[in-house]
């Protein structure tokens, strides 16, 4: 008897397995959200928060895919979706999302993050917190800058990928390595950045553009990532364009690769630098601290305008030309960093990481502090060879 | 009960995850709020307090070995005091069980079952640990010793995976957070490092006595590595935002670097974590209806588990609201009896019994 009610019992509780999960969500009802786009906008007078999501729409029918080069946009439009809400607070926002789309909100497959200028102007700490708090977003999501009005970046066609969201992930992902016109910041660097005294977040900028030669679409402007919007605090300072990004990433150390060229004579050489060491040393001055950078850039002449044979002269000629021209636009940087107030470089950060009882001193009111700080840069360019297997092709 | 044996790698694989199985989810928080750049600190002098309390087991266990400790007790310092300190022991312990659970199913409830209700969870998670303790001590082992090798190395996995993301400088300076900051951030693992005196429950049943205190002295520099490990990689990673993240383990795990091959790792933090936390919560079950049911004097400890898991239920489901509260707990009361008690109790017991000469 005990042995049936046992089996009984056991067969019970098997029952409760095959009636599935308590709270399933089946694939086809999430919205998967590839990016979202923080912004502010004026509504009724009060200034309120606009969140829109670039989300992935499954296509209906399978892989009813029209290829490259379909015809018009109803493809691509079957794949992308965006949307924006609005709220006093971006919980409010976010809510009201489901009024719209029947689908639940899935944000765990987000990559990106992208704030509207104007928000980033007034400060992002708020969304920060908000996407660090909540429980799906991952530290992991990349944080893009857009420069203007955030509808221009919403009517953008991604001119290789499915969706904007997916377009603006692969530049950052494989275009990285390939020239220092931007580096990827994520959300756990920024959050970081924020809340660390002596280092100001910064982060890439997307810029909108119209693609001179007519795409087949032709239906208007492409995305781009450019540039970095330099932080004071969590608020927009200023942006550096591509030529100051690509000395702001060395400071960094983030340099992968680069071009410097020479005007000489009218006539241009191109050196790529493909290695940059760079070294940071405090120094002590009349009881104030200095930072020197020593760097040292190796590369290759990839491109010759004029027809030399590059001797040993030469070539320490133009090393130390290349090196002049480096350091100064390495200081206009830093001049550049200065003006807007944004200790991106993280020097004050530096002292502290150094020398903690300066920074005892300095870290109260290190605002004040940065823009006066000597920061002196020295650079080494070393030409490791040339690329030029041959002889140029220059008329005679 | 008396022909059950097990061997040292089976009880280091118990120990281990009982207190890891805290050192997880609550102290990286809690170490974060005092000394965030300092955390590796933090374990250090965790192993230290631990092998102090190593050794004291160790002394225990070599005066009176094969016996059980709720019965020498009571023979070292009388049957009244030693009763009476047992039972505080075991409020001690039905309490603190009742905090692990809490912590699990908190977990639980927020990473993969939002929306179900709490009690459900809680009886879900009780039920092993409640069967396994039903098997008796030799299955408990045996999932340690199972359970323990597979997520000690997916743990350091997890984290050598995040090498790319390390920021040295995050560390710097080094002792910046202040002596004070680091030693009273200190206090709470000292007091999760005194959960290895349940060796001296253990003791009598493995097989080779002598060697408990060496045992628990590797149980306390495995966490202790593998804490600094962990601590490191929270403040090289994550730097001040450390202190600001709800679970610095469940964040650090979905930080590593999707790679085309494995893109989720999610998966695995709740792997370790239940797992981790299963053995945890079964070896504090373990112990408390083990030392009842000699107190009581019973044969069996069988017929106490139905209660012992009815009062646990009751008791998680109303002790903690959040885990916020349940993190300020940890902080701030929790060590101040704990470590008087489980650092005091089997030193008062080794104290009495050399004074006494009782052997």
């Amino acid at each position: 008897m005990a042995n049936r009610i046992r089996i009984l019992l056991l067969i019970f509780l098997l029952l409760l397995i095959p009636s599935g999960c308590w709270d399933r969500r089946e694939t086809e009802q999430l919205l998967l959200v590839d990016a979202l786009v923080f912004d502010t906008a004026m509504i009724d007078n009060s200034e309120q928060y606009k969140v829109t999501l670039i989300a992935s729409k499954p296509s209906p029918g399978g892989g009813g895919q029209m290829g490259m080069g379909g015809e018009g946009g109803a493809p691509q439009g079957a794949m992308q979706w965006t949307a924006s809400a609005y709220g006093q607070t971006l919980d409010e926002a976010m809510l009201k999302f489901s009024a719209r789309a029947p689908r639940y909100l899935y944000l765990d497959h987000s990559r990106i993050v992208i704030f509207g200028e104007a928000l980033a102007r007034k400060g992002v700490s708020e969304a920060i917190d908000f996407l660090v708090r909540s429980r799906a977003t991952r530290l992991r999501n990349f944080i893009l800058i857009f420069k203007g009005n955030e509808a221009g970046l919403l009517t953008a066609k991604p001119e290789f990928e499915a969706d904007l969201a997916r377009e603006l992930f692969a530049i950052l992902e494989a275009s990285v390595r390939e020239g220092d016109y931007f580096h990827p910041n994520d959300l756990n660097i920024v959050a970081q950045d924020i809340l660390t005294t002596g280092q100001d977040p910064w982060a890439p900028v997307i810029e909108i553009f119209t693609p001179a030669h007519g795409n087949q679409e032709n239906t208007g402007q492409a995305v781009s990532i450019k540039g970095t919007a330099l932080f004071k605090a969590d608020k927009l300072a200023g942006f550096l364009n591509e030529e100051e990004t690509q000395s702001f990433l060395m400071l960094k150390r983030l340099a992968n690769t680069g071009i410097y060229f020479l005007d000489i004579n009218g006539e241009k050489v191109s050196y790529k630098y493909e290695q940059a060491k760079v070294k940071r040393k405090l120094t002590l001055e009349n009881s104030k601290v200095n930072v020197d950078y020593d760097i040292t850039l190796q590369g290759l002449i990839e491109e010759v305008h004029f027809y030399t044979e590059l001797t040993e002269d030469e070539i320490d000629k133009l090393e130390k030309m290349l090196a002049n021209k480096a350091q100064n636009s390495l200081a206009k940087v830093i001049d550049r960093c200065h003006e807007l107030g944004s200790d991106a470089l993280g020097i004050g950060r530096f002292i502290h990481a150094k020398e903690p009882k300066i920074w005892s001193q300095y870290g109260k009111d290190w605002a004040k502090i940065y823009p006066e700080m000597n920061i002196n840069v020295k650079v080494n360019v070393k030409i490791t060879g040339t690329a030029l297997g041959s002889k140029p092709i220059v008329p005679e | 009960m008396r022909n059950v044996k097990i061997s040292g790698g089976q009880l280091i694989g118990m120990m281990f995850w009982t207190i890891m199985g805290t050192a997880l989810i609550s102290l990286p928080v809690l170490i974060g709020i005092h000394a965030p750049r300092d955390a590796w600190a933090a374990a250090v002098i965790f192993t230290i307090g631990g092998t102090g309390l190593g050794l004291i087991i160790g002394g225990l266990v070599n005066r009176f070995p094969g016996k059980d400790f709720v019965v020498y007790v009571q023979e070292v310092l009388g049957l009244w005091i030693g009763k009476l300190l047992i039972i505080v022991f075991l409020a001690w312990l039905l309490h603190t069980s009742g905090l692990v659970l809490w912590q699990i199913a908190s977990f639980t409830h927020i990473s993969l079952l939002p929306n179900t209700p709490f009690l459900p969870i809680l009886a879900i998670l009780v039920l092993p640990a409640a069967y396994v303790v039903i098997g008796g001590l030799e299955n408990l082992a045996r999932c340690g010793q199972v359970i323990f090798l597979p997520t000690f190395i997916l743990l350091f996995v997890l984290f050598f995976l995040l090498i790319p993301d390390v920021n040295l400088q995050n560390l710097l300076p080094v002792f910046g957070d202040g002596i004070p900051n680091i030693l009273r951030s200190s206090i709470t693992p000292i007091a999760l490092a005194g959960e290895i005196m349940f060796v001296v429950f253990l003791a009598p049943y493995i097989r080779e006595v002598r060697k408990a205190a060496k045992y628990s002295v590797i149980t306390i520099s495995l966490i202790g590595f593998g804490g600094l490990v962990n601590e490191f990689f929270y403040t090289a990673v994550f730097g001040q935002l450390r202190q600001h993240l709800a679970n610095p383990f469940y964040a650090i795990i979905r930080y590593i670097k999707p790679t085309a091959f494995i893109e989720r790792y999610d998966i695995l933090f709740v792997t370790i974590n239940l797992f981790g936390n299963f053995i945890k919560l079964s070896v504090f079950i373990y112990i408390f209806v083990f030392c009842l049911a000699q107190l009581l004097g019973m044969k069996s400890y069988r017929p106490l588990m139905a209660p012992t898991i009815i009062a646990l239920l009751l008791l998680t489901n109303y002790s903690v609201k959040s885990p916020n509260e349940l993190i300020f707990y940890f902080d701030t009361v929790f060590p101040f009896y704990t470590i008087p008690l489980l650092y005091g109790f089997p030193l008062l017991v080794l104290i009495v019994a050399k004074i006494r000469k009782v052997s």
